[in-house]
């Protein structure tokens, strides 16, 4: 369909027109893991599709470290790997970000190879085994289900942002049970493909850590069927040393306020939530649990507490504010952050974003302390606990902000009139 | 005798009335237009008012993600900075006409002045603006990102900061109304530079730990664990 756009570089034998399965790895400045993904990729499509005819593709517009003369080093090895460069119309189109341009080339190519699956990789996902393409690609293929997400196996206290934040919002929201939404990796069906270039999902704005939220919710309110795989653990190269810990934040929460800004008609009308279906079994996690100093994360917390009060002020109700003094004259985390005190900051600060009540950059970043005062007293609450006590306490919380719920929809709708 | 002290007297109150003559329509006239344009600076503002909220013009800017001027605005409504601005105008230049009747023989010079100025004054109010607007950003910006690297005098960082750009944009502005001259531009070089001071004060004492953390990992071997190892995605 958009041949003539793209500059798709094949070797002989002549190049496939059809593949069932489509896996596409978008990729900027990742030129020391790009060749594993893609390898492993490989080995994985050689694996499990013996009866299928797929392709491998590497799409990349903007690398300047060697990442695509890596994807070429690897064609010598496989001629069927197919590389979507910068195209002239790429290049001089707006384009919301470069990882959102390459997701989008890999979604046409799979719409133009009439794949019944698309797999898109995570490039810097180092810990990759080969059977995860068989394992998120099965539930499409045999089972017609629309779009399948991993759950990566973790430490228990790992996954932070997921399990205080983006698990509970996005149940309570949606009314799906997605443990991990933001795995940077998932399986998409042809007919979500089809939707996803039909509605120009990708033309909106969305920052590169947004797809997977974009595409989640896209395939939630669109009624399409998700489900879940158990994976081993996911290790990405360079995580946690080129983004702060509110960069990172602001990063994930802007783009689950966007979509549920884009949303709204759908999220308020679900009420309560529904399991969504699992592939696999859990894969224990090995190795003991990184340290975590929760006593310097509530001294942060109580720093915010001192220091930023004029700046929650514009969007905390007074009674919150008033919780959290008080909670702040502690110590240590033993009190703690109650559940339905936690949820409705989360969704306080929802509504401060939809009414860009400051700048919102500001506004996500001033969520740091309290997200950290959160958790330090979950680590003081279950960090002794074993991981199913963990696992459990986050469902607790997540059942909490289904209850709220009626509080954030009134917000929403009075933000003048109710306000507590 | 009698005739010239009557003739003094008689002088005396014509030369009063006269002046009074003269003085009184003047006055009533100031008066006359500050009055005037005080009802007509009202009632425009309130038109402005009316149709601004029939447009939903605050949620409109809202939407078209124009906070700074929602921030600067009384009760963050831009609708009533614009009422505001409106009254005010129609009121000042009631007062200039009051006054330019008023003073037609005692300040000619006034006026003229006052109308040559106010293409710098308007400049110098838009600088002192600019700077308000940028103060409050950047004090925010700076608290909040002090806030999250667990500075401790993150307050008087973003205080520090607030000042340097409001005693800026002041300066500059003073500076382009040709107010003060060498004071003004001594004051700021004290100003700024004891500001300059403090700021490296601040820093230098309010994140002491996080330097010397810093150099402790460097000088420490790799295999040290870290402080939080945690994934928080």
């Amino acid at each position: 369909m958009h041949d003539s756009n793209q500059r798709i570089a094949t070797a002989a034998p002549a190049p496939p027109t059809t593949a069932e399965i489509v896996v596409g790895v978008p990729s900027c400045n990742h030129a020391g893991t790009v060749a594993l993904v893609l390898r492993t990729a490989q080995t994985g499509l050689g694996e499990f599709g013996s009866g299928q005819s797929s392709l491998l593709v590497s799409a990349d517009t903007q690398s300047s470290d060697g990442t695509r003369e890596q994807v070429r080093g690897l064609r010598a090895e496989n001629p069927l790997l197919r590389e979507l460069g910068p195209t002239e119309r790429a290049a001089g189109a707006a384009s919301p970000g470069v990882e959102v341009r390459e997701l989008r080339m890999i979604l046409e190519q799979a719409l133009q190879m009439r794949a019944r699956a698309c797999l898109v990789l995570d490039a810097s996902l180092t810990s990759m085994a080969p059977d995860w393409v068989a394992q998120l690609v099965r539930p499409v293929l045999d089972e017609q289900f629309d779009m399948v997400v991993p759950c990566f196996a973790r430490h228990k206290l790992d996954g932070g942002i997921s399990n205080g934040i983006v698990y509970p919002l996005t149940r309570a929201l949606y009314g799906k049970r997605v443990r991990q939404a933001l795995g940077g990796v998932f399986a998409l069906s042809s007919r979500l493909v089809e939707r996803f270039l039909a509605r120009r999902v990708w033309d909106i704005e969305v920052s590169a850590l947004g797809t997977d939220a974009r595409a989640m919710t896209e395939a939630i309110c669109g009624e399409y069927a998700v489900c879940q795989v158990f994976l081993g653990p996911a290790e990405h190269a360079g995580s946690g040393s080129s983004l702060d810990l509110s960069s990172i934040l602001a990063g994930v929460m802007g783009s689950v306020f966007d979509e549920m800004n884009r949303n709204v008609a759908f999220w308020q009308k679900v009420r309560g939530s529904q399991p969504v279906r699992w592939f696999g079994t859990p894969v224990e996690m090995g190795g003991n649990p990184p340290p975590v100093d929760a006593h310097k994360m509530w001294e942060s917390f109580r720093l915010g507490c001192r220091t930023l009060q004029d700046v929650w002020a514009a969007v905390l109700p007074p009674a919150t504010l008033l919780a959290l003094k008080y909670l702040a004259r502690d110590d240590a985390a033993g009190a703690g952050l109650a559940d339905d005190l936690w949820a409705r900051i989360v969704y306080d600060f929802a509504l401060g974003y939809r009414l860009a009540v400051m700048n919102r950059g500001h506004l996500l970043r001033a969520l740091t302390p309290l997200y950290l005062g959160w958790l330090a007293s979950f680590v003081h609450e279950v960090g002794a606990a074993p991981a199913q006590d963990v696992e459990r306490r986050v469902q607790q919380l997540s059942m909490v902000y289904e209850a709220q719920k009626p509080y954030l929809i009134s917000r929403w709708r009075w933000p003048d009139r109710f306000n507590p | 005798m009698w005739d010239q002290i009557k003739g003094a007297l008689y002088g005396a109150t014509h030369r009063v009335l006269v002046g009074v003559a003269n003085f009184l329509p003047g006055l009533l006239a100031l008066v006359l237009a500050v009055l005037l344009s005080s009802l007509v600076g009202w009632a425009l503002g309130a038109l402005v008012g009316l149709i601004l909220r029939a447009l939903d013009f605050d949620k409109r800017l809202q939407k078209w993600g124009t906070v700074a001027l929602a921030e600067w605005s009384p009760k963050n409504s831009p609708t009533l900075l614009l009422r505001k601005t409106v009254t005010w105008t129609v009121v000042v230049l009631g007062w200039l006409v009051g006054l330019t009747a008023f003073g037609a023989g005692v300040t000619p010079q006034l006026i003229p002045h006052v109308v040559e100025s106010l293409p710098n004054l308007g400049t110098a109010i838009i600088v002192v603006l600019l700077g308000v607007l940028l103060a409050r950003f950047l004090a925010r910006a700076v608290l909040i990102s002090a806030v999250n690297m667990q500075i401790q005098s993150a307050r008087l960082l973003s205080l520090a900061v607030k000042w340097l750009v409001l005693v800026l944009a002041a300066a500059m502005a003073l500076d382009h109304l040709r107010v003060g001259g060498e004071i003004v531009r001594l004051g700021f070089a004290i100003l700024f530079g004891g500001i300059v001071l403090a700021l490296a004060l601040a820093i230098g004492l309010g994140s002491k730990e996080i330097v010397s953390r810093s150099w402790e990992r460097q000088t420490h071997s790799k295999a040290d664990p870290p402080d939080d190892a945690l994934k928080h995605l």
